[in-house]
């Protein structure tokens, strides 16, 4: 069953259309956006939905803000003080010191200090102003399918959560999101503006993953979505898609792309998403997350614990050493170890032939 | 109370006897004894007959305090939230070398779930394994979200349909609920439906769950099965082991009295009328509408070693009367005048003590109380007249009765003659050996009164304390802690909205609030709640992605989880959500923490549109006895002291012998609690009861030492000349008591079940404890507390001015005693 439909067509009964912005909440209680994240020792055994690397240090992001750090490579984690207690769904470092997650209600949160520090750049509360501007400029530009997308997310508030966020330097990023959402900044998220525009403008599915690989940007999502920017971003074409299940993932070096997803979904490419094979894989789990291993291939994580190289040329074989929960981000540890998180904290192991 | 030295005159021949004397129920009683001897023949018939029907049973709401707030709101929920209360888990476990995913393992686990669907009692609807069909999974495909039944609908045994069963599992949600991580164990959930006019017979429950089990495990699995029910029913399988500790009691009593008395046909006498009380009770009990159950168990123990003591007393009046040469139904009747009231009047001092415990808001508790009542009752009937009775007809043996009365004369004539241990007791009516006494005594009371203060309310063990540590209930109930998730305690916390709310996202924010508080805690090893399943539907919603699992501010996504939501989540009218705590023991520290963490988070998040109430889950239920079981000690302790103090005031009408009385018991009930931290026993229901029993049965030894003591006293003797009169004539009887009851209950601490173990080693200590208090310890305040006396009555006429008329010896010279009556 597809929630969508249903979802709009009761749309117009829906409390939520009362007022723009406003949750039918009680005027006094605070929303996850207002209460800061709870330290608390559940965390490292909580639901994590990302992991990063950056100069040493690991960083995952999980349930109710959770950020967790850890300095030798995913043995012991702290958790940072974070401003909501909203699901983070993605994080990304431009340098050593600079990086943001994003997640539930449209938050961005942004770090200077390599994730001991987050600070909220943005949530969907703010976003109305950006909201409106960009509802007027598609009006000026006649665009009604993007009009009426942009209303709708006015109509409906804050509940649209953020799944990925990807910078091209300091300053340039993307963040995406649920029913097609894009946001764009030029200052490294000082402001950040609604650019839905850069996609197709009845674009609704989910976008789950944005990456760089090699010169192009991909956007890979629910339903077969699947974009590519030449440009840098500047605009987005839709990439001929081989099936119309959704895609969790991709992952890559110059041509060469890997894209996963539902039920395990995995299709190899030699020339930049132009033509697609599909690799057998013998599972109904589906792919969450996957990892280039200079000169071993893939590593893809599933989201029944399961772990599975690639090599290229090959198929996938399942490796031994999965988890009992399902897995969601993968990294590389600065030991050459490598660190997945999951639904029930984070798992550390090496990759055979090492 | 007053002891008076009348003397009855000894008539040998029958004719010689006024017939027309004694009061009233004397009369009635022995001028018509052949009618009464017939009829209580009849009614001892009947009674028995009656007694045959008696039910051992326990009832889960019994053992609970019903007005308690929090099951109030158990109760009052029951029937939208179901399963809350009273469940069994079977965990079934695979053979030694297989898991779950094997057809053997299936098949046998579809076996076990139809044959317990089909037991008695069993609230279907909400019954829950991996072959119920509400056991269902969740999953994703390219269409959407898909769902059914953790079995395969088409499960045929074969390799693809036992794949398919795995894929479920994997997929259910269900590890560590319903299925042991490691996959060599799953559990079938079994709630139980108690409700008026059905009983649950528990005893039957739990024997037909045993039949189960031992033919399935004839076939290669382990079967552990746990829950109240299966705590009942071990309890009342153990019962019957109860039966040998009883018979042993009955021996070892029977053999004291011989000793005591040395009479074959008076000490067979003494435990038949006393056995025939034994009987009335319990044959009453089935017409009163009373099962017995494992705490009231216990009463015909206490029944039995209460009624020997009075039958004991009476047969030493009638011997020393024998001894003098009056005839056995003269002997009979002067017995019956001299100690009817006496002995009425100290059974109704035991009465005291388990009145008070009827304002003790525990139905079993409050059945004991009445049960040992009616039980105490029936022995002022069974032992005070019909013992009499019964021994004008056989009479004692006259080597007994010369012997008695041999022992009698010979602690009159001098001091010199006495027996050690009566010299060794008569120290402490010294000012030095006294006030060491007292020292000591002062010692132990603050000692014990600083490690009292430790003293813990409720069950200290994990498991189920009312079994041995290493019973098979605790084994395996310890196998379901270490294997499962959500084990066998369970706090659950409502939630309250108005009618058609229970799904708000801001109701659910503050319920995902108030879970999240509760996993905070150490003692909660997991929660679940529609606040949970939200999170999770969310993701389940959106292909399995878990980059949705959170509460999602979109109440069309929160309504689309509601319809899929198992029933324990809320209510029909969704007004109503549960929220549960799965702690990882139900130790009263731990249910403390959890009251105290929602209580907190209660006060912390003044709640809008949403009022958590507190509990149900039977750690929910313990917390409430807890409570009650904290402020019924204190209320208890208090009302069973102003009861006693009250009995000694009137008795004895002297502050100062008042507590000389009372003092002695006082350090008992210190040491009582301090013992009880020594031995990790903890106050709950099962020993509440002990602590009141001890003072209202302590209290008699004092009643029956200090009395006797205050009269020679008062009537001009040293303190130490009349507590040695005390001790010649009351002194061996509570010497007798203390050991006799010592026994009956000592027995106990044999027994399977723990809670009956711990009470026989508190009673019995608090048995022995109060004597000894009432030789040593009532002497030594005597000594500084009623020196006085001789003073108050200078002269024996003004004490029998307070006693029975007809003066018999000049107290200067109260050396012979030929009969001394106790009057209380």
């Amino acid at each position: 069953m597809r929630i969508q439909s249903c979802f709009r067509a009761a749309l117009a009964a829906s409390l939520l259309t009362l007022h723009p912005y406003t949750v039918a909440l009680a005027a006094a209680q605070a929303t996850p956006l207002d209460r800061p994240a709870q330290i608390s020792r559940l965390a490292v055994h909580g639901a994590l939905l990302d992991v990063a690397e950056v100069g040493g240090r690991l960083v995952a992001v999980g349930e109710r803000g959770h950020v967790l750090l850890s300095d030798d490579d995913g043995r012991n984690w702290t958790q940072a003080e974070v401003p909501v207690s909203v699901t983070l769904t993605a994080v990304h470092f431009a340098d050593r010191q600079t990086g943001w997650s994003v997640g539930h209600g449209g938050v961005v949160l942004q770090t200077v200090d390599g994730g001991d520090r987050w600070a909220r750049q943005t949530d969907g509360r703010a976003l109305g102003g950006a909201l409106l501007e960009a509802l007027r400029a598609a009006r000026a530009a006649g665009d009604t399918a993007l009009a009426d997308k942009l209303q709708r997310f006015i109509d409906e508030g804050p509940d649209k959560p953020l799944l990925d966020v990807l910078f091209l330097d300091g300053k340039r990023g993307f963040a995406v999101g649920a029913y097609g959402l894009v946001l764009a900044t030029d200052d490294g998220g000082k402001r950040w503006r609604v650019a839905c525009e850069l996609l197709d403008s009845d674009e609704d599915r989910h976008i789950y993953a944005i990456r760089k690989l090699g010169n192009a940007l991909y956007l890979a999502g629910e339903q077969g979505l699947l974009y590519r920017s030449t440009d840098g971003g500047n605009r987005f074409a839709r990439l001929e898609s081989p099936v119309e299940g959704s895609w969790f993932g991709l992952i890559g070096a110059s041509d060469e792309l890997l894209l996963f997803g539902l039920r395990g979904a995995l299709w190899h490419s030699d020339d930049g998403g132009g033509h697609w094979q599909r690799l057998p894989v013998d599972t109904k789990y589906s792919f969450a997350a996957g990892l280039v291993l200079a000169g071993q291939g893939f590593l893809l994580a599933d989201d029944g614990g399961g772990l599975w190289q690639f090599a290229g040329g090959g198929t996938p074989h399942r490796l031994e050493n999965g988890a009992r929960f399902p897995l969601t981000g993968l990294t590389l540890a600065a030991d050459g170890g490598v660190v997945a998180s999951g639904f029930a904290g984070t798992l550390r192991f090496a990759t055979s032939g090492r | 109370m007053a002891v008076s030295t009348q003397e009855f005159e000894s008539i040998a021949r029958l004719e010689q006897f006024d017939h027309r004397s004694g009061n009233a129920v004397e009369r009635l009683l022995f001028n018509h004894r052949g009618l009464i001897v017939l009829l209580c023949a009849l009614v001892t018939a009947a009674l028995a007959f009656s007694a045959l029907r008696v039910q051992l049973n326990a009832s889960f709401l019994k053992t609970i305090p019903n007005q308690h707030p929090y099951v109030l709101n158990f109760l009052k929920y029951e029937n939208e939230v179901k399963g809350l209360g009273n469940a069994v888990r079977i965990v079934v476990e695979a053979a030694p070398d297989g898991d779950i995913f094997t057809p053997d393992y299936v098949g046998i686990l579809k076996a076990v779930n139809d044959e317990v669907y089909l037991l008695p009692g069993v609230d279907r609807a909400f019954m829950k394994s991996l072959w119920m069909p509400a056991v269902r999974w969740i999953g994703v495909t390219d269409e959407g979200y898909e769902g059914g039944p953790v079995m395969p609908e088409d499960y045929d045994g074969s390799a693809a349909s036992i794949a398919a069963f795995r894929d479920n599992v994997l997929r259910s949600g269900e590890i560590g609920q319903l299925v042991a991580p490691d996959f060599r164990s799953s559990i079938i959930y079994v709630p139980l439906v108690e409700q008026a006019g059905q009983r649950l017979d528990y005893g039957a429950l739990s024997d037909r769950l045993e039949d189960i089990r031992t033919r399935y495990e004839a076939r290669g699995v382990h079967l552990r099965i746990t829950g109240f029910a299966k705590v009942m029913g071990d309890l009342i399988a153990g019962l019957y082991a109860i039966l040998a500790f009883f018979a042993f009691a009955l021996v070892v009593t029977a053999l004291i009295l011989y000793v005591f008395t040395r009479c074959l046909r008076s000490t067979l006498l003494v435990i038949a009328t006393t056995m025939i009380g034994i009987v009335w009770l319990i044959g009453f009990l089935p017409l009163l509408g009373f099962e017995l159950n494992p705490y009231s168990i216990l009463v015909p123990f206490l029944i039995f070693a209460i009624g020997v003591s009075h039958g004991a007393q009476k047969m030493n009046g009638i011997m020393q009367d024998i001894g003098r040469g009056t005839h056995k139904l003269i002997a009979a009747r002067y017995t019956f005048r001299r100690l009817f009231v006496a002995g009425a009047t100290a059974l109704l001092a035991d009465v005291v003590g388990f009145a008070v415990l009827t304002i003790i808001d525990i139905p079993v508790i409050r059945e004991l109380a009445l049960i040992a009542s009616l039980g105490v009752g029936i022995l002022i009937f069974t032992n005070l007249a019909l013992l009499p009775i019964l021994l004008s007809y056989t009479g004692v043996s006259p080597r007994a009765a010369e012997r008695s009365l041999r022992e009698e004369r010979a602690t009159d004539t001098a001091a010199a003659r006495k027996h050690g241990l009566w010299r060794f007791l008569d120290l402490f009516t010294r000012r030095g050996p006294a006030a060491w006494a007292i020292g000591v005594a002062l010692v132990l009371g603050v000692g014990g009164f600083l490690v009292s203060k430790e003293v813990k309310i409720g069950d200290l063990d994990a498991g189920a304390p009312e079994l041995r540590a290493d019973s098979r209930y605790n084994i395996d109930n310890d196998f379901l802690v270490r294997n499962y998730q959500a084990g066998s305690d369970v706090f659950v916390v409502f939630g309250r909205t108005e009618q058609g709310h229970c799904a708000d996202y801001d109701k659910l924010l503050q319920v995902d609030a108030l879970e999240w508080s509760l996993r905070q805690s150490n003692v909660v090893e997991g929660t679940s709640s529609f606040a949970g399943l939200v999170r999770r539907a969310s993701a389940g919603m959106n292909e399995g992605s878990l980059k949705w699992y959170d509460l999602v501010a979109n109440q069309h996504l929160i309504n689309g989880s509601a319809a899929r939501a198992p029933r324990e989540l809320f209510n029909a009218t969704c007004d109503l959500l549960s929220i549960y705590a799965y702690l990882k023991d139900h130790k009263a520290d731990s249910l403390d923490e959890v009251v105290r963490v929602v209580e907190d988070f209660v006060a912390a998040n003044p709640s809008a549109g949403i009022r958590f109430e507190l509990a149900a889950g039977n750690a929910g239920i313990e917390a409430a006895t807890n409570q009650v079981v904290k402020s019924a000690n204190v209320r208890m302790l208090l009302g069973v002291y102003v009861a006693v103090t009250l009995l000694c005031v009137i008795a004895f009408r002297s502050w100062r012998a008042v507590l000389c009385a009372v003092l002695p018991l006082v350090l008992t009930s210190i040491l009582v609690e301090a013992l009880m931290v020594g031995l990790g026993i903890g106050i709950k229901v099962s020993t509440l009861p002990v602590i009141a029993l001890g003072v209202g049965i302590g209290v008699d030894y004092a009643l029956y030492v200090l009395s006797v003591t205050q009269a020679w006293l008062r009537s001009g003797a040293t303190l130490s000349e009349a507590y040695y009169r005390s001790l010649v004539f009351t002194g061996r009887v509570v010497i007798f008591t203390g050991c006799t009851l010592a026994i009956g209950v000592g027995a106990w601490a044999f027994s399977p079940i723990k809670f009956q173990a711990d009470m026989g080693i508190l009673l019995t200590f608090m048995f022995l404890w109060n004597m000894l208090g009432a030789l040593i310890l009532i002497p030594a305040l005597a000594t500084f507390l009623l020196p006085a006396a001789r003073r108050d009555a200078p002269s024996g006429l003004a004490a029998r001015s307070e006693a029975e008329p007809a003066p018999a010896e000049q107290p200067a010279r109260p050396a012979p005693v030929p009969a001394t009556a106790v009057r209380i």
